[in-house]
């Protein structure tokens, strides 16, 4: 009887304190997720990938005409997007190309069902780990770990002043950094001037390409394909289902998005253009891996911030039905 | 082009064309370069006569604009016939850009979206790692040069995933950083 009850106690004793814990350093994120939205801030930071530095300065506005970002890069070729609560818009000067996307509306850390955070704690355990510094600003770490090898870990600096995020990197199943984001300078004006947040666009000639908006057509949530899915790693949940036409060429792209409450995972399906086209592989920009290939006359591609194995995955059991 | 034709232009960016006329309309659209051209010059038009321009496409609009009215007020240096020509075509090509712009924000409504919130037809894995099969052809798994065509394609797929990653990303921007700082040559 002993045997029994002894680690019962221990382990109702030690339950609520991991909660705890865990509860702390989530309640860190979902204060970061709101300042994300709710503050004006302007600042530089420099990303980290693949043994390269580049700098960025992003703007980001909260007033009276809703919520506006502009993000354009300091090194490099000149790229910068531009969103409000209408439209994403990605200039690509190297390109000469400018792409338009409707915006979606945000979602608010974490996800507010019961299922879906229950979904969260089975795919990562999260830990309040101390205090540290980012562009002379005292943070907070939180670090966030994969249960499992199909997800990157993150370890995040939240300002503790403003909770806005100073400082991440993404670790792959090994623990080493892939990617890492952090501000070197960072200021949060009262009232941010509407013209910095207008497009640097000197240039005429660019072609544009627009993602049209989408229109919903089921409310009932069902789904309704030609194709399926059949394997994706546990904790990831269907979040969207749609069609886009990408270009007034194609003839409709098939969208399946799933999520597991931090990484998301895009399947898009297009019919081939051509008969017996190659389409096959795995690409990757730092930790987005992108995986595609043929299925029935059909580009089937894969792209998500998870490691490749995740992608290849699901890229390999989709099917007609 | 026919004044009947023109009539359902001005009633389109107007938005007072009928639900049945509008998908005929968009159709021939898609088709017709001479009449997308027209309209997009109607709907400059009708932009710059009422001061338009608060969403983000149309200041981009916008801007391509100033350049073009910028550029049109230059006056070519005499005894300089290259420069003449080129003067006059850079304001004709910004005009183009403005006009697929306008067309761009009427393009909106061919789309279909289910709104999913169940998990649908899929079967969860283990936490193994998979065996994934390779794809014959590729070596090592990656596209050894990815062409044109599929750089385009993938290009597309990761800006319209940013969106749908950064709507439920607790890092925000994150996503849109990759596009931000990448270039051709990394990849």
């Amino acid at each position: 009887m002993t045997r029994v009850l002894v680690p019962l106690i221990a382990a109702l004793l030690s339950a609520p304190a991991a909660t705890l814990a865990e509860s702390d350093a989530r309640e860190w994120l979902e204060r970061m997720s709101m300042a994300a939205h709710s503050l004006n801030y302007a600042g530089t930071f420099v990303y980290q990938h693949q043994g390269r530095l580049e700098a960025m300065h992003v703007v980001h506005a909260m007033d009276a005409e809703g919520e506006r970002e502009r993000l354009f890069s300091l090194t490099g070729p000149r790229r910068e997007v531009l969103r409000d609560n209408q439209e994403v818009t990605c200039i690509l000067g190297d390109r000469q190309a400018v792409m338009v996307n409707k915006s979606l509306p945000r979602t608010a850390f974490p996800v507010s069902f019961p299922r879906e955070l229950m979904q969260l704690e089975q795919s990562y355990s999260f830990e309040v780990l101390g205090e540290d510094r980012v562009a002379g600003l005292v943070c907070r770490l939180v670090e966030v770990k994969p249960r499992d090898a199909f997800r990157y870990g993150r370890r995040l600096c939240v300002h503790e002043d403003s909770h806005l995020l100073l400082s991440l990197e993404l670790t792959n199943p090994r623990g080493e950094v892939i990617e890492r984001v952090m501000f070197t300078s960072l200021e949060f004006p009262d009232r941010i001037d509407p013209e910095v947040l207008l497009p640097d666009l000197n240039d005429a000639g660019f072609s544009f390409r627009h993602q049209p908006e989408q229109q919903p057509a089921r409310s009932d949530g069902a789904i309704n394909s030609r194709w399926k899915v059949l394997r994706v790693p546990a904790g990831f949940m269907l979040t969207d289902h749609g069609w886009h036409q990408l270009s007034a060429q194609d003839s409709g792209v098939e969208h399946w998005v799933y999520s597991d409450g931090l990484a998301s995972v895009s399947v898009y399906i297009e019919k081939s253009q051509q008969a017996q086209d190659s389409y096959s592989g795995v690409t990757h920009r730092g930790a987005l891996n992108a995986y595609g290939t043929m299925v029935s006359d059909h580009y089937v591609t894969v792209v998500g911030e998870v490691p490749r194995q995740t992608v290849e995955l699901i890229g390999t059991s989709v099917r007609l039905r | 082009m026919s004044d009947e034709i023109r009539e359902q232009l001005s009633a389109l960016i107007d938005d007072e064309l009928s639900d049945l006329e509008r998908p005929l309309l968009l159709g021939r659209l898609q088709r017709d370069v001479e009449l997308r051209e027209c309209l997009g010059r109607y709907q400059l038009i009708g932009e710059v006569l009422r001061g338009d321009g608060n969403i983000a496409v149309l200041n981009v609009a916008r801007r391509v604009r100033e350049v073009v009215e910028r550029e049109a007020v230059i006056e070519p240096l005499p005894g300089r016939p290259a420069q003449r020509s080129a003067r006059h075509w850079k304001p004709l090509a910004g005009v183009g850009v403005a006009a697929s712009v306008a067309l761009l924000a009427l393009l909106g409504i061919t789309t279909l979206r289910d709104s999913a919130t169940e998990s649908g037809p899929t079967l969860a894995t283990g936490d193994s790692v998979p065996r994934v099969a390779r794809v014959g052809g590729v070596q090592d798994g990656q596209w050894e040069r990815i062409e044109p065509r599929i750089e385009e394609r993938l290009s597309g797929y990761l800006v319209n995933h940013s969106e749908y990653a950064a709507s439920r990303a607790v890092q925000g921007v994150m996503p849109y950083v990759r596009i931000v700082g990448f270039d051709n040559d990394q990849q």
